[in-house]
């Protein structure tokens, strides 16, 4: 009843909108501009156009937005790092934060939240002892991910399989590209460590998909 | 380039053949994720192609379960018009995934639009128990569909991430329809959009999963990069307003009550095409184009009133309209692109876009509804062009906003072998053990500390 009472005063607001514009000669140029009539008695009379902008009593949109992470909580590993925006070296490569405390996530790429693979990586080790990632190696299918940006909306995620690849030959789309879900892929290094090279042989990739999303 | 996908959809590979030569040049490298400023690789023209026929379904699907409620004589071709979609469909699925594949889509989809007609008869009859049946089937289907879909792309879909958008798909497009059949014609037609709007990212997906499965024949292009976005994101509005253009012209003629909130859907759509071309053209570019677009749909309905009054004087009249509008469209166009887009070519794709509008509008008149719904068809398919064209114009004329690199080309370095195992000497692994337990001990506080913090 409601809804009907609304449609019509819609429907009479349009009436007198269109009542004050037929007074106005036809212009052709305004077209695009005329309000419009429809008379409901008799529609054949004149056609015309109305600017007003439609409303949904529901809109069902298909919305996936992503988040700028600033905190990631991985309670299983008891980590709690800051998370900071990291993008490509001169050389094309992901980025990697400045320190070993705080993990980096990739922002030429995806947000945590929207469709497609959001990555942030972080170190396994310094030079004198283990990093931030140091333990995800150990985490399992369905461990939980927190993943907060700064106005405190906090997304979980959920693991749901760890792979080991080639640093040289890994699945970039994979880990990098658009996907149908929502996903969040956490890196780091393993395998053995290139001493002449100082690099580490092995990347471990931690996929994730989206559970939930809470706002405090 | 194999053709092989493109092959499933005829229609639209001749209609973008004024295109085609862009994507000759644009192979890109075999590894990483290099990405390609072309908007016609083949990655992208699968994904244009899976994106015009999914929009169109979920156009079509809305517009037939609309027809059936209201009993129309135009059902039953409009209903055809929809089958149509799913053998095109079912054709890029085969190509894809060979016969056997395709003719179990076939089978899954098919029964999916049989769930709906069932609601929407269900609705018809004010069976609630029907209703519910109907939507319990819907939701068996979403459960198959997904499974084919992961089993077909070896995993590259998961069936978890599919379910949710499959069940936005019902949830769209029943919401609409019972907007619809409610009289509140305002959200049925805001949602419809929504519904056409989300198979764009269907196909986005779909694309991405595909030619992820069988990079030789996609030159290892990739169906999401930011040139094809903005493919996608044309080729979906422009098409949306061949759709929504030819059923404002019907509602208008035939007096329907959702007059007034097709044509507001039809301007929502132009208010998006205008926005997009403000992003690029700036916002005195994006409002001269909305006046020159929004004059053309005010002469369409110019041309229904005059139809409705049997007014011949009136419909050359809004013919003549339309051809100046042509010309105006067309050096806009071409003025906004620095010649990039000829204004003759402007003006042939535009007069065929305006001719083919008319037509379904006359054939339908007339009472040719196959016709009409086939004119339909084409004039959808058509604005796939213009799609094409204004996206690879608007990459080429503003590279940077597409230079940018949102792949990497490699993993990052995160290690510096502080806990790596060393073949050193005792003493090394003695001194190392050390430093090992006084680093845990520092990252132990530093992770407290952040804790705290």
């Amino acid at each position: 009843m409601k809804k009907l009472l609304s449609g019509i005063i819609g429907m009479s607001l349009l009436l007198s909108a269109c009542q004050a514009e037929e007074a106005i000669p036809q212009e052709k140029q305004e077209a695009s501009s005329q309000e419009a009539s429809s008379s409901t008695k008799t529609p054949k009379a004149k056609l015309g156009l109305s600017d007003r902008q439609l409303s949904a009593s529901k809109l069902i949109k298909d919305e996936r937005p992503g988040i700028i992470p600033t905190r990631l909580q991985i309670p299983a590993i008891n980590v709690d790092a800051p998370v900071d925006p990291t993008g490509l070296l001169k050389n094309g490569d992901m980025d990697v934060p400045n320190d070993i405390v705080s993990t980096g996530w990739f922002e030429n790429g995806y947000s945590p939240g929207e469709l497609g693979n959001s990555v942030i990586a972080g170190h396994v080790d310094g030079r004198n002892g283990p990093a931030v990632f140091y333990d995800i190696n150990k985490l399992k299918k369905g461990d939980e991910i927190f993943v907060t940006s700064e106005d405190g909306t906090t997304l979980t995620f959920v693991v749901d399989k760890l792979e080991t690849y080639p640093f040289d030959n890994s699945p970039l789309r994979e880990i990098f590209g658009f996907s149908t879900g929502s996903k969040l892929n956490l890196i780091t290094c393993s395998g053995d460590y290139n001493k002449k090279g100082s690099y580490y042989e092995d990347r471990l990739v931690v996929f994730t998909t989206l559970k939930s999303t809470s706002n405090e | 380039m194999k053709k092989r996908t493109l092959l499933a959809v005829p229609l639209s590979m001749s209609l973008l053949v004024p295109t085609a030569a862009f994507a000759e040049d644009h192979a890109s490298k075999s590894t990483g994720g290099t990405e390609d400023s072309s908007v016609s690789t083949p990655a992208s023209e699968l994904r244009s192609a899976l994106g015009h026929l999914f929009t169109e379904h979920a156009f079509l699907a809305v517009e037939t379960m609309k027809k059936g409620a209201d009993g129309t004589e135009d059902f039953d071709e409009l209903a055809g018009a929809l089958s149509k979609n799913t053998a095109d469909l079912t054709a890029a699925v085969t190509s894809v995934y060979g016969e056997e594949g395709g003719a179990q889509f076939n089978e899954m989809w098919s029964s999916h639009i049989g769930f709906f007609v069932d609601y929407v008869k269900a609705t018809g009859a004010k069976d609630e128990a029907g209703k519910e049946q109907a939507l319990k089937e819907l939701e068996g289907y979403v459960k198959d569909q997904a499974a084919f879909l992961e089993t077909a792309t070896e995993g590259r879909l998961k069936a978890a991430d599919l379910e949710p958008g499959l069940r936005m798909h019902i949830d769209q497009l029943i919401w609409a329809f019972d907007s619809y059949v409610a009289g509140d014609y305002e959200t049925g037609y805001m949602n419809e959009r929504e519904a056409i709007k989300h198979m764009s990212m269907v196909a986005a997906g779909l694309a991405t999963a595909i030619t992820d499965q069988f990079p030789d024949k996609f030159n290892n292009t990739m169906a999401v990069t930011p040139a094809a976005d903005l493919r996608a994101a044309l080729d979906q509005v422009f098409t949306e307003h061949a759709g929504l253009a030819v059923m404002a012209m019907q509602n208008g003629i035939d007096g329907d009550p959702d007059f007034d909130a097709s044509a507001a859907a039809l301007l929502a759509n132009a208010d998006d095409l205008s926005a997009a071309v403000a992003s690029f053209y700036g916002e005195e570019g994006g409002a001269a184009f909305e006046d020159i677009w929004k004059s053309h749909i005010g002469y369409f309905v110019d041309y229904v009133t005059a139809t409705a009054n049997d007014d011949q004087a009136g419909k050359d009249k809004a013919m003549a309209e339309l051809d100046e509008y042509v010309v105006d469209q067309a050096a806009f166009l071409s003025s906004a692109t620095e010649d990039r887009l000829k204004a003759s070519d402007l003006e042939a794709g535009l007069t065929e876009h305006v001719d083919q509008l008319l037509a379904a509008f006359d054939q339908y008149v007339a009472g040719d509804y196959e016709a009409s719904y086939t004119s339909l068809r084409d004039a959808y398919a058509h604005m796939l062009m213009p799609g094409a064209a204004l996206s690879q114009t608007i990459v080429d004329q503003f590279p940077d906003k597409f230079s940018g690199q949102s792949m990497p080309d490699g993993m990052p370095k995160t290690g510096m072998g502080g806990t790596a195992d060393q073949d050193g000497l005792p003493y090394e692994w003695f001194l190392l053990g050390g430093l090992l337990a006084a680093a845990l001990g520092g990252a132990f506080t530093l992770r407290r500390r952040s804790n705290e913090a």
